[in-house]
């Protein structure tokens, strides 16, 4: 069943607070946001590697998630985002956390007869940012090896940190971890060197790690340590930037 | 389909690729993987490029699609094809088509690229003799002509 006619199904909205993402909305089309939003950013992170020019053209963002073969980049973001999704059949339509919507490896709660028909997450504050890292063999046209999205929130100083999102990808073969240990140890921290640092040691304490033919777990670890240091840099200084 | 309209009745399953190979007979267009890593099938549609072994052929009713056959002539080479010839770009040739279509799209929309523009431009292009370096310099050079042409 082909859906790409549906162009009701293809747009990015940002009312009432909250930005709503059409599952027929191409990755192409998400490109080119302002960096300095807080959701932007992040989109910008993750567009920029995503399979290649050719297929940013076709791919779309509710193919991307409801594939599940624990390689998607974009789940990772939603899921730091908190993102929701919208699903609708002939009956009616329902609205669920992605979280819940996410239930293993290539399964997702769409009934047969349901399409996923938007993702949407509350704007983050002006305070709040996302962003997103991945490594690979390669810039473009890559599995990663490890991919991590994180979003910060502060207080009115910028300085302490009142919400943490930390999600993870490509570890174990399965669909995207958070890193709520982690998360919980930033609360009520300081944005700074030394949080960032302490975060990104402790990491390894509570990741589900495999190897595969693409990195031993031992690399992976590191490796996820390393990209959540340069993630988190990155949201402070989106943070900071503002 | 470069420039000329044609009617088609398509299988639900069929792919762009063996619609444009097998039915219209332009042979340019050449099949890699077949499921989208290398990009040597590379098409444009409606301005953007695909690989046309990912694109349902219904997906193409009603766009514009620019393969190799309709990008210049033996008589008059696009600044792209001319540049790859003088850089001896081409050993295998086999992602030829789909560089030269990757480097044309990037040089209509953009004729001042940069170095990393190119880069990402034919990225989804997989070539496993050149290591890249004369393919991004010919379309370096066709950017040049292009803009002296224009000047």
């Amino acid at each position: 069943m082909d859906l790409s006619g549906l162009s009701e199904l293809r747009y990015i909205k940002q009312e009432e607070g909250k930005i709503r993402i059409g599952a027929l909305t191409t990755i192409a089309d998400l490109e080119g946001q302002k960096n300095n939003s807080a959701w932007g950013g992040v989109l910008n992170d993750v567009t920029a590697k995503f399979g290649s020019p050719n297929i940013r053209t076709v791919a779309t963002v509710g193919g991307n998630i409801c594939s599940v073969a624990s390689s998607e980049d974009l789940i990772p973001v939603f899921l730091t985002l908190d993102a929701k999704v919208r699903a609708i059949r002939k009956s009616g339509a329902r609205e669920m956390a992605l979280r819940e919507f996410l239930v293993a490896k290539r399964k997702t709660a769409l009934y047969p007869d349901e399409i996923l028909a938007e993702v949407s997450f509350s704007e983050p504050g002006a305070r709040g940012a996302s962003a997103f890292q991945k490594l690979g063999m390669r810039n473009t046209l890559i599995i990663a090896f490890v991919s991590v999205a994180t979003f910060l929130e502060t207080d009115e100083t910028r300085s302490k940190i009142k919400c943490a999102r930390i999600a993870l990808n490509r570890l174990s073969g399965k669909i995207p971890q958070r890193a709520e240990g982690v998360e919980k140890g930033l609360l009520g921290q300081n944005l700074d060197e030394h949080t960032i640092t302490r975060s990104s040691e402790l990491l390894g304490n509570e990741l589900s790690l495999t190897s595969d033919t693409r990195a031993s777990a031992d690399y992976r670890c590191e490796a996820a340590k390393v990209l959540l240091r340069r993630a988190l840099v990155r949201c402070h200084d989106r943070i900071i930037g503002k | 389909m470069n420039g000329k309209d044609h009617a088609l009745t398509v299988e639900s399953t069929e792919r762009l690729l063996d619609v444009l190979r097998d039915r219209l007979n332009l042979k340019g267009v050449k099949e890699g993987c077949g499921t989208g890593d290398c990009g040597v099938c590379t098409v444009i549609m409606n301005d953007h490029l695909v690989n046309s072994c990912l694109v349902p052929a219904v997906q193409a009713r009603n766009k514009r699609i620019v393969t190799i056959e309709g990008v210049g002539s033996r008589e008059n080479l696009h600044p792209v094809q001319k540049a790859l010839m003088k850089y001896n770009a081409a050993q295998c040739g086999f992602c030829i088509p789909a560089v030269v279509l990757a480097g044309k799209n990037l040089l209509d929309r953009n004729p001042a690229p940069s170095r990393q523009e190119i880069k990402e431009a034919i990225s989804g292009v997989l070539c496993r003799c050149t290591g890249y370096y004369k393919l991004i310099e010919a379309v370096q050079e066709a950017a040049s002509e292009i803009r002296g042409v224009k000047a």
